[in-house]
């Protein structure tokens, strides 16, 4: 309860920070900027203009290139355009229809461009004679199969039919309805007992054959995280201002507990944002359903900057960080957004799926936990963070960020029975957020380079967040032993891993990306799995307790080689690599 | 001035203290491996071999009484028999072409059969693009309608036009606008900073007056971004991509971030405090950016033809310049005294 009186203060007498002040701004400048918006959707970007050149003695072509805004023309007689060219003012030259380029990168990538152009010409001039079908005489009907590959979600036995992917862009006025012979044949097909259900099929000519990226429904998506931005910053500024106007100092002496302020704060952005979210889907027409995925994605927003607001020692700072934690989400977010049509993987990011549900298709449950529960996972286990860090000494006074998480983990420390075993388990979320987002980066390099690189990094990640609560015992001269430490974090991470994992990653156990995160339990028996984590856990707990914390780096370097190479060698022996 | 600079001192040491420099570069390491990592994965599907991917590995399959495709891919005498390869992970892609005259009146239906969220499928069609579009040209002609065609003298060379514009025209131009917007974001921060924690009265009762603070302040902010692109344009050349009119580029990031530390001074100067001020700040960038794109010669075609090597004017890296005199001259009369 106190909680929300937290939350009704924070609306009523701070009015989110927003106040009379900004109400007009506000709506001004939402209409400059979508005036904006508008007049670029009517004249386009013009980022590119002029960007190539090209000299010709041909009044047809200058006028066909004169239409692309990327192309200078410089129109001549013969000896004219050729004089042009040589002295390096043209990146092309076309003489009598024939084309000369030089070497470089501009004048290669201006011929393709010029192809292009001339491309698109042609369709406009075949379009304005009105006869659809000799301008489009070739169709091409995209069928998706379902094929066994190394990395794809299973279906599971519920969700009977496979949902249509790949969307290429239609051409304009293309009559979209199925011929009456292709559908009997369609028919035949299915019925003669072809071995798999064949998907939705969609139309495209041979020159408007694209990669399935889904760009108008990403865009969309960036509508709902725009505002997120914003009100993130609101709600960082009002824990800011707690801490530099001290005002915290007297909620914190009241009865209300540093959990009730940190929630009842954050409360009413959380409801902003969604109202918001709300708007904006009933604006651009989706299922409230959306929602759902927009949560987390709010969540971690919020949470992020709740601790960057706590730890930061100046208004630099918080805005540095905060940016810097926004391109993190967002790449986290959007990158596999872009590729949710070409990779089964992609699913791992919330707004993939809500590109998904955007193009009207539905999602599973599965695929909605696989997406969502690292993000409530991380998002809870910072706010808690927070919480723990939310106290006078952290807020008032100007220790480095590093110093400060150090302070919030030995609090926590200090609260719980048997910490490291606890803080191992703690740090499975982030560690499988954070190996989630290599997966994402390495997804799209050759199998060769992105596996062993995967080992390694999976490892230190791993190794890393093990580490921590050790490191803090360590730096804080706490008396510890050298294998105990190890012994209990390597035994905490161990547990979390097999509770929380095995039910998430279900779905990739089987892959190699799985086993490398140690999901691949029908693989090899649970013991070594437990023996790998104490092990490597106690090369760190050694080596800190005898080198120190100087060669930090180091020891963890040492711990992930040892976790890596069993890695490795694991997935030679399962024959998952060969 | 001698004060203002003074003031512009005591700023970078806080920067440098603080560390947020590093966590400048740092986001800027992760906005460039970012935007190469989707222009990288983009182009794999447009263009393979601009990124130096080889696609012989991505087989396809035809199906259908034409040697149109052979060059390109497998022939197979039915759809059971192609079935078969594509399952084993042989071939990635079939086509099937019906015996549809390519001269005749009749449209001709080609199926294309995918693996449902497989890369290499979206490759193999990728590949089939050009002699699909081939066909298509050929089916035109036999339609009289007849294409325009340009003959190039020599062997065709890779297509790489669009990895070019996304390089030139989006990420160059990415790296050379973010710390311009960082410094506009700075120079808030550090203006509202002295209003909120009230350290504003304290250095006016030195010899510091209004003028030099937000002078020093001013000076402080516009001289980083330079500093920051010149580091980029240097990375990126030395990662092999050849970056024209470097000078040119370091001079038009000064006179906008010039602009823009300016504008937010204003700002700053107007609200007093950190979170109207950066609201109502990002949005006018926002809306900056938008006309910026929008307008050609704007700075930002400018950062692209600079870049790129192509032709551009340089008079028109002045034109900011005049914004950024006119609000100069208004923060002094309204916020300065």
């Amino acid at each position: 309860m106190r909680l929300l009186t937290v939350a009704k203060w924070e609306l009523t007498r701070r009015q989110l920070g927003l106040g009379k002040r900004l109400a007009g701004v506000s709506v001004l400048l939402f209409i400059i900027t979508l005036l904006s918006a508008y007049t670029v959707a009517q004249i386009g970007f013009h980022l590119n203009d002029g960007i190539y050149s090209v000299a010709v003695n041909d009044k047809g072509i200058a006028a066909i290139v004169s239409g692309d805004p990327k192309f200078n023309v410089y129109l001549g007689d013969t000896a004219g355009a050729r004089q042009a060219f040589d002295a390096g003012k043209a990146d092309l030259l076309v003489i009598d229809g024939v084309v000369s380029y030089r070497k470089s990168q501009r004048s290669i990538a201006a011929l393709d461009a010029l192809d292009r152009a001339i491309v698109r010409y042609d369709e406009e001039r075949f379009l304005a004679l009105g006869d659809l079908n000799s301008t489009y005489p070739v169709r091409i009907i995209i069928h998706n199969v379902n094929r066994e590959s190394s990395f794809q979600l299973p279906q599971r036995a519920g969700d009977a039919a496979p949902t249509a992917v790949a969307a290429s862009t239609p051409p304009p006025a293309l009559p979209r309805e199925q011929p009456a012979e292709t559908a009997q044949d369609e028919l035949v097909r299915q019925s003669s007992g072809a071995r798999n259900p064949l998907a939705l099929q969609t139309f495209t000519t041979p020159s408007h054959l694209a990669p399935p990226l889904p760009f108008r429904s990403v865009v969309l998506t960036f509508f709902f995280i725009f505002p997120m931005y914003f009100v993130a910053q609101f709600y960082s500024a009002s824990i800011m201002e707690e801490r530099i106007k001290k005002r915290g100092e007297l909620l914190l002496a009241s009865p209300v507990r540093p959990a009730d302020i940190v929630l009842g704060k954050m409360l009413p952005y959380l409801l902003l944002i969604m109202l918001l979210a709300l708007g904006i889907l009933v604006w651009i027409g989706g299922t409230a359903s959306v929602l759902w995925l927009l949560l987390p994605v709010a969540l971690a927003f919020l949470s992020t900057s709740l601790l960057a607001s706590v730890l930061a020692r100046s208004f630099k700072e918080l805005t540095f960080v905060l940016v810097f934690i926004s391109i993190c989400l967002s790449s986290y977010l959007f990158i596999p957004a872009m590729f949710i049509n070409i990779h089964a993987v992609s699913s791992v990011s919330p707004m993939a799926l809500a590109v998904k549900m955007l193009e009207g298709e539905s999602i599973t449950t599965g695929e909605y936990l696989f997406s969502t529960v690292p993000l409530y996972f991380v998002s809870a286990l910072v706010i808690v963070f927070g919480i723990f860090t939310f106290n006078a000494e952290t807020l008032f006074s100007q220790k480095p960020v590093g110093q400060k998480l150090a302070d919030g983990l030995s609090v926590f420390m200090g609260r719980v029975p048997y910490p490291l075993f606890f803080l191992g388990i703690l740090a499975i979320p982030l560690a499988y957020t954070a190996q989630l987002m290599l997966v994402t980066l390495l997804f799209n390099f050759p199998m060769r380079f992105a596996i062993p690189a995967f080992i390694l990094l999976a490892a230190f990640i791993e190794e890393f967040l093990k580490s921590v609560g050790i490191y803090t015992l360590v730096s804080r001269g706490r008396k510890t032993g050298a294998i105990m430490p190890g012994v209990m974090s390597g035994a905490g991470f161990f547990a979390g891993e097999k509770m929380i994992l095995l039910l998430l990653l279900a779905p990739i156990a089987e892959s190699a990306y799985g086993s490398v995160m140690g999901v691949g339990w029908l693989v090899y028996p649970l013991l070594f799995s437990l023996a790998l984590h104490v092990t490597s856990a106690c090369v760190t707990s050694i080596g800190l307790k005898y080198l120190g914390t100087r060669h930090y780096l180091l020891v963890l370097s040492a711990a992930s080689m040892v976790h890596g190479a069993y890695n490795y060698l694991n997935l030679v022996r399962s024959g998952v690599l060969a | 001035m001698h004060k203002a600079l003074v003031v512009a001192r005591k700023e970078w040491g806080s920067l440098l203290r603080e560390r947020t420099l590093i966590l400048a570069i740092i986001i800027q390491l992760f906005m460039a491996s970012f935007s190469s990592f989707v222009v990288v994965g983009l182009t794999t599907f447009y263009e393979p071999e601009a990124v130096g991917f080889h696609t012989e590995r991505v087989g396809a399959g035809v199906v259908g009484n034409t040697s149109f495709f052979d060059n390109y891919t497998r022939h197979y005498g039915s759809l059971e028999k192609a079935y078969g390869d594509f399952y084993s992970g042989r071939i990635h892609a079939i086509l099937t072409v019906p015996d549809t005259l390519p001269s005749g009146p009749e449209v001709i239906y080609i199926d294309m059969y995918l693996p449902k969220s497989d890369v290499r499928g979206t490759m193999a069609a990728m590949k089939l693009k050009e002699p699909l579009s081939d066909f298509e040209s050929h089916a035109r002609a036999g339609r009289g309608l007849v294409p325009t065609t340009i003959y190039v003298e020599g062997e065709p060379p890779a297509k790489i036009s669009l990895f070019f514009e996304f390089l030139y025209g989006v990420v160059i131009p990415l790296l050379v606008i973010t710390p311009v917007m960082i410094s506009g974001g700075l120079i808030i921060d550090t203006i509202s900073e002295e209003y909120e924690r009230k350290t504003v009265d304290l250095l006016l009762v030195s010899p510091l007056s209004m003028s030099d603070i937000a002078n020093g302040k001013i000076i402080a902010a516009t001289l980083i971004a330079p500093a920051q692109v010149g580091i980029w344009l240097a990375l990126v050349s030395m990662n092999g991509v050849q970056v024209y009119s470097i000078p040119y580029l370091l001079w038009l990031s000064l006179i906008l971030t010039l602009l823009i530390v300016i504008l937010g001074a204003c700002v700053a100067m107007h609200y007093r405090e950190r979170a109207s001020s950066q609201y109502v700040f990002s949005q006018m960038l926002v809306v900056l950016f938008l006309l910026g794109a929008a307008v050609p010669d704007a700075p930002l075609n400018l950062i692209v033809t600079m870049a790129s090597g192509a032709g551009f004017e340089p008079v028109y890296t002045l034109i900011p310049l005049v914004p950024a005199v006119c609000l100069y001259v208004f923060l002094g009369r309204r916020y300065m005294q």
